[in-house]
């Protein structure tokens, strides 16, 4: 514990240099502002940034991208709340209640209960990374190939059954990512699979640019043929903008809901394949459960603003926790993490406190002054960033796309790869159009490489012997969850039948 | 019995796919050893499951009755927000224009190379603003110098990665522009 706190410490020495610093305010800015904007989600926001963490050292390059992420679940908390414009979907949730608590008089007060939430939720996600994740490290270390296989199949069957739409889309989807994973020269036998003698193929296809295309392009043709009309007008104008925080006694009667969605968000966060907005979503759906003022909610009481909120910010640090203990991303913001780790050499996992220890606990350490500062931000600064709605939606989406491409391009510098993301753009229009989730094929084309070599790996030490993943006792443990979160939207629709 | 087919033909388009890759797989060229699975083994599971899953979207197309689909978790979520937001009307779609920022799309990616990022950058930005139904042309032709020339500066000088700097007369102009912002 206390070799944690010192290696801790040093963590916070590192982020408060000069150049950490001002990086992570940088990245605490733009998360806020891809988190008002309604054109850009959060990992879209994160993947833009990508490019520029290129000539960066690797502990900066990683404080942007978390600072991105930890803010990007709390700025369209503000647009949500003051003008019913929902900036990414974790905002859903708020207009339910934090939009009624605003309608009812209150704004400034709603805009408090998310400021704690957040601040709240961040920290505690915060400090349950750090106490958790050299523990889970060692036990990682301990894993052989069917409990790594177990485990990323776990993630993969989560983000099936957690998703909104069809379950079968979604697993159509899945196994189209899983596919486009295995396109190009197999690294065991050095076969070329589906690559149709396309060079371009042989290399395989990247995830960065399947994420890009997808989120990124795809987005903004649905928003383009939609005409970007996007309800902003007005917004900005009127009512006086600020926050109030909640009263310390008020705090106290909220206390069940602020323990009940932190230790929602960590673990939605942890399980790979959910993020923030699941966890945003099922922490409001618990306060329906099991709130003390569940009959009340969707009429603006601070419980069902603080919910979604604490449960959001919370995830961050759930979603860490596999991403740099086991190298699986549990979110598209943390795959592109990963992609920024992997760009810089380093292949997170057990190992990674032995190898890059320092970046670890500076990663931590930033994560708690991302937290303070987003919600100093947050306060202080809200007014000016309410008025990035006043842009228009079409000059905006324009600069994504060239962000898109010249993140693409500059990974390889490759101009090929431009067609890849303008095809993967469409196929996320596409996919938007004909109700097929698009994380599903994005978590499939990430996590596929690594469930292959895991499932070769166990099938070449184990005779080709599949059980293997169920009579192992924490496989076993692993897969029964995976069947149970695939099976649970059939068992749910059958039972309220 | 055609709202039956035109549900189920997405399913069927991807099962026939599902079963050419399949009969890809089968030609990959590799030598195990023996016993061992080929790098055939993980796609061919993969192609299975879609084509069990596409196979019973099929069936469920014709034999089961309407609304019988199985959700995930969110999906009663989301039908709230839809409920929510709809007060504000459902925006009409336009293939027209989807197809049209499509095609500038696909041209600059053809272009970008020739014309240089600098130039074909610039028109890109104006096209899609204007394809997007944004009319005020000065501040569509503001944006769009001045947005290519900053990502120009930005990502050559700060985040120093290699743009095209186009053919000809185009690499004169981007390689003017560079060293008035100082790249060399």
């Amino acid at each position: 514990m206390l070799e944690t706190l010192t290696h801790l410490a040093g963590g916070f020495a590192d982020v408060l240099q000069p150049v950490n610093l001002l990086v992570l305010a940088i990245g605490l800015v733009l998360g806020l502002l891809v988190a008002v904007l309604p054109g850009l989600t959060l990992v879209m926001g994160v993947v833009l940034a990508l490019p520029f963490t290129y000539r960066m050292e690797l502990t900066p390059a990683i404080i942007l991208l978390t600072a991105m992420y930890v803010s990007g679940t709390y700025g369209g908390a503000f647009t949500s709340i003051l003008f019913r414009i929902p900036g990414e979907p974790i905002d859903v949730p708020l207009l339910w209640d934090g939009y009624a608590m605003a309608r009812a008089g209150a704004p400034a007060k709603a805009l408090g209960w998310t400021l704690f939430g957040a601040l709240g939720g961040g920290l505690v996600a915060a400090l349950v990374l750090v106490l958790l994740s050299e523990p889970v490290a060692r036990l990682a270390l301990t894993f052989s190939a069917p409990e790594f296989l177990a485990i990323i199949l776990f993630g993969l069957t989560s983000v099936v059954s957690l998703g909104g739409g069809s379950v079968t889309n979604a697993l159509i989807s899945l196994f189209i990512g899983l596919l486009i994973a295995t396109v190009g020269t197999d690294e065991t036998y050095g076969a070329e699979r589906f690559a149709f003698g396309v060079r371009m193929l042989s290399d395989g296809i990247e995830y960065l640019l399947v994420m890009v295309g997808a989120y990124g392009l795809g987005e903004v043709f649905t928003r383009l043929e939609q005409g970007f009309r996007t309800q902003t007008a007005g917004a900005g104008k009127g009512a006086p903008i600020r926050t109030e925080l909640p009263r310390l006694k008020e705090l106290l009667a909220t206390k069940a809901t602020f323990i009940r969605s932190s230790l929602i968000g960590i673990l939605v966060g942890i399980i790979p394949g959910a993020g923030a907005t699941i966890a945003s979503f099922v922490s409001y759906g618990a306060e329906g459960q099991y709130g003390r003022r569940r009959k009340e909610l969707g009429s603006g009481i601070p419980e069902g603003i603080l919910a979604p909120q604490t449960a959001a910010t919370a995830s961050v640090g759930g979603a860490l926790i596999p991403l740099l203990t086991m190298g699986i991303p549990g979110s598209g913001a943390t795959a592109i993490i990963l992609a920024a780790f992997l760009l810089k050499g380093v292949q997170p996992g057990p190992q990674v406190f032995v190898s890059s220890g320092d970046t670890v606990y500076a990663i931590f350490a930033s994560l708690f002054v991302a937290v303070l500062g987003m919600c100093l931000l947050g306060y202080f600064a809200i007014k000016l960033l309410v008025r990035v709605l006043a842009f228009p939606e079409a000059v905006v989406s324009a600069f994504v796309v060239m962000f898109c491409f010249v993140g693409a391009f500059a990974a390889r510098n490759n101009l090929t790869d431009l067609y890849v993301i303008t095809a993967f753009g469409v196929i996320g229009y596409l996919f938007e159009r004909f109700r097929f989730p698009i994380a599903p094929m994005v978590l499939g084309s990430i996590l596929g490489p690594l469930a292959e070599n895991a499932f070769m790996t166990t099938m070449i030490s184990h005779d080709n012997d599949w059980t293997v993943l169920f009579t192992r006792p924490v496989a076993g443990v692993v897969m029964a969850l995976a069947i149970v979160a695939l099976a649970y939207p059939a068992l749910r629709r059958w039972r309220t039948r | 019995m055609l709202d039956r087919l035109g549900r189920s033909a997405p399913y069927a388009v991807l099962l026939g796919a599902a079963a050419y890759f399949y009969a890809l797989a089968e030609r990959f060229e590799f030598s195990a050893p023996g016993g061992r699975l080929g790098p055939d083994a993980w796609p061919k599971i993969v192609l299975g499951l879609l084509a069990t899953v596409c196979l019973y979207e099929i069936g469920r197309s014709f034999l089961g009755r309407a609304g019988s689909e199985v959700s995930g978790l969110l999906q009663s979520f989301l039908e709230k927000a839809a409920d929510d937001a709809e007060s504000g009307g459902a925006a009409p779609r336009s293939f027209r224009r989807l197809l049209a920022g499509i095609g500038i799309t696909v041209l600059y990616v053809a272009l970008v190379d020739v014309l240089g990022f600098l130039l074909a950058t610039a028109l890109y930005l104006a096209a899609f603003m204007r394809v997007g139904r944004y009319r005020r042309y000065a501040v569509i032709a503001a944006a769009s110098l001045a947005g290519a020339a900053a990502l120009l500066f930005v990502f050559m000088r700060i985040v120093y990665v290699s743009l095209p700097p186009g053919v000809g007369p185009f690499g004169a102009l981007s390689y003017a522009v560079l060293s008035l912002m100082g790249v060399k």
